[in-house]
């Protein structure tokens, strides 16, 4: 009984420290991080409160973040749709960029034609853009077996390439000094929340985004063959669920999700395509995802998290004179982290009871 | 269009094709070992560029070449020893460690190389990698100033080919690496080490490839910039997938990805109408179309990617 008892203990533990792995990654990545900063002879804790007060000290710091925080959050939920599949979608930048180029298609044709409604359709197109691009990586894979981490990471390349063809080519504005497009029709913008920032519509869709997400792995069908399929493919087609149509359903959404944060970037930040409208926002989607667990909530906080790390980067810059590149490698020590939770964990029981107890 | 008929343009256009082709070949080929082990080493990208800063760095503190290179291999050995150690001893899944490593490389080079060089670096000069003729052969004719007259480091690259090809396709160890990537719980049971092997493999990418790496901020470009790799340590991993993870393959891939970059820009020099981005996307539209099948399907080894849990056994 004493063993027993002792055993329940240590598995409590083990399921306390598993569930807040996210927070200890992040606490770790952030004491490393500080000593990295010592080590470069700056004051780590100026650097840091530095940070926090430039990501969320005053009205126009915060709404930065906010705004950092969309892109991310939205190319983290594509991603983390198809992650959950174990379709390994490392292609959330070439989405992005595709579902831009869509929305600014749309938003370039429809004009403020259909007044208020404008907006919806360049979204709508900023969606199907991602979900083509997704999705073709996951039919050559489902029909194919294209191994999709390869191929997902060649459309990036090809998709940033498509973009870049139209903004210098038919979509470039004349009169312009630079490759853009002309500027949307007010209508076909997501609308500005707050004056005097870019904070606009986009944190709405993308709030909106996490529940649909939310909802669609929790409650409906494909959600659960999604997981179905991520806990392995032998036991989905065991219970006569259609792989291959999950898998590429799972691109066709998870890159429509990734289109959306192209969007968001095109009709909320520019409110016209660049040849170049993402700093990776694809890759680092990635490690918000992870850090998020893959949950669609616990994703909105990570993706604030990075997206606070990155506009405070430039005030810690600017105050404590640490590079504003170091929050990556603090981004890039919190992932690995978090993937190596099992060095944290590894002394304490197995959450699966083993075939002994 | 009259200049595609002199000579001048080929040998210039085939020097250059060659010098493009050298840091991906030199990723690659490491990235093939590790492949082939059953690793898939998707931080190639953030290995090279360790290897750029702490080359550049290493020859800008010494001022002597060789020290140059030597950090540079350090640089990426040294994030191949977190990534083996992430992926062979903790088992974690292989694509996030590396899409984490690559962004931690993008951040500790940069902060690194402003600390160091200050917060807004000047290009710093440095005594470079200079091109170095092979006796007689450099005075062939037409093959002569394309082959002969590069830096040592495409010497070095190119003889490494065939040395590959010969361990990994005739020798013992070579066997044991490939055996790990298609069924490691066989190789272990006959005995293969398999941390081993796995680790040396992801150490042997991570050293090519910072010297790759080393190869670009000491040799044509000579300075290091913020993610200065540019995307090559992911072409490296489509070289490796159109070369069909063989060192002859990827050195075939790796002059034509080479290729597509030097006629790129001269196209653009020459201020041609064709949109630089079609040249610039077909390798990968040829990589997707390798992997697809339809010019002679690229098989993955089966257990690629796959961690290998040694209790389970």
């Amino acid at each position: 009984m004493v063993r027993l008892s002792q055993k329940r203990w240590r598995y409590g533990i083990a399921a306390a420290v598993q569930a807040l792995v996210p927070l200890w990654a992040v606490l770790a990545a952030l004491i490393v991080g500080g000593f990295l900063i010592a080590a470069t002879g700056a004051n780590p804790f100026l650097a840091y409160r530095s940070l926090v007060v430039g990501a969320f000290g005053s009205v126009y710091g915060l709404s930065e973040t906010v705004a950092r925080t969309c892109p991310l959050l939205l190319a983290a939920l594509g991603t983390a749709i198809c992650f959950r599949a174990k379709v390994y979608n490392i292609g959330a930048e070439g989405q992005l960029y595709i579902g831009a180029l869509m929305a600014t298609v749309t938003a370039l044709w429809i004009g403020d034609a259909l007044g208020p409604l404008s907006i919806l359709l360049v979204i709508a197109g900023g969606f199907l853009g991602g979900a083509v691009w997704g999705g073709l990586a996951g039919f050559l894979k489902a029909r194919w077996g294209a191994n999709e981490i390869i191929t997902t990471i060649m459309f990036n390349y090809i998709g940033i390439y498509v973009a870049g063809l139209f903004v210098n080519g038919p979509l470039r504005d004349p009169e312009g000094e630079f490759p853009w497009t002309p500027i949307f029709a007010t209508s076909a913008q997501l609308p500005k929340l707050l004056g005097g920032t870019r904070l606009h519509a986009g944190a709405l869709v993308a709030l909106a985004a996490s529940i649909i997400v939310y909802l669609l792995l929790r409650k409906m069908i494909i959600g659960y063959e999604i997981r179905v399929v991520g806990e392995g493919e032998r036991v989905a087609r065991y219970g006569r669920i259609p792989v291959e149509r999950i898998i590429v359903g799972s691109m066709i959404l998870g890159g429509g999700f990734a289109g959306l944060a192209g969007m968001n970037e095109v009709a909320g930040i520019h409110r016209r395509m660049l040849e170049h409208i993402s700093p990776g926002f694809g890759y680092t989607a990635i490690a918000v995802a992870l850090l998020g667990e893959l949950h669609p909530m616990k994703i909105i906080l990570a993706a604030f998290l990075f997206g606070a790390l990155e506009i405070g980067s430039s005030a810690m810059q600017y105050e404590a004179k640490v590079p504003a590149a170091m929050v990556l490698v603090i981004e890039g020590l919190i992932v690995i982290f978090v993937v190596g939770r099992s060095f944290l964990i590894r002394k304490l029981p197995r959450l699966q009871p083993s075939p002994e107890t | 269009m009259e200049a595609f008929l002199k000579e001048a343009f080929w040998v210039s256009f085939l020097f250059a094709t060659i010098r493009m082709a050298t840091p991906l070949l030199l990723a690659s080929l490491g990235e093939i070992v590790s492949e082939r082990s059953g690793v898939f080493n998707i931080g190639l990208e953030g290995m090279m560029l360790m290897g750029a800063f702490c080359g550049f760095l290493g020859l800008h503190l010494t001022d002597s070449l060789s020290i140059g290179i030597l950090a540079g291999m350090a640089g990426g050995l040294f994030l191949a020893l977190i990534s083996a150690y992430l992926s062979v001893t903790l088992g974690v899944d292989q694509i996030v460690s590396g899409i984490a490593l690559n962004i931690f490389a993008v951040g500790f080079t940069s902060s690194f190389y402003r600390i160091i060089f200050g917060l807004t670096p000047p290009q710093v000069e440095t005594s470079r990698m200079f091109p170095l003729g092979i006796p007689w052969l450099e005075d062939l004719p037409f093959i002569g100033p394309i082959l002969f007259k590069q830096v040592p480091l495409v010497y070095v690259a190119f003889a490494l080919v065939p040395l590959l090809w010969f361990i990994l396709f005739r020798t013992t160890i070579g066997l044991q690496v490939r055996s790990l990537g298609e069924h490691p719980l066989a190789a272990d049971i006959a005995g293969v080490r398999v941390a081993q092997i796995r680790y040396l493999s992801v150490l042997l990418a991570g050293s090519f490839a910072g010297l790759g790496g080393a190869y670009l901020s000491l040799g044509p470009l000579n300075l290091f910039s913020d993610n200065m790799i540019a995307g090559r340590g992911f072409i490296a991993l489509a070289v490796v997938i159109f070369g069909r993870l063989n060192p002859f393959g990827a050195l075939g891939a790796a002059l034509l990805f080479g290729a597509a970059e030097a006629l790129q820009l001269r196209l653009q020099a020459m201020g041609l109408d064709i949109p630089y981005q079609i040249l610039l996307m077909l390798p990968y539209v040829a990589t997707v179309v390798a992997l697809v099948g339809l010019i002679g399907k690229t098989r993955l080894p089966a257990a690629l990617g796959v961690p290998y849990n040694e209790s389970n056994r």
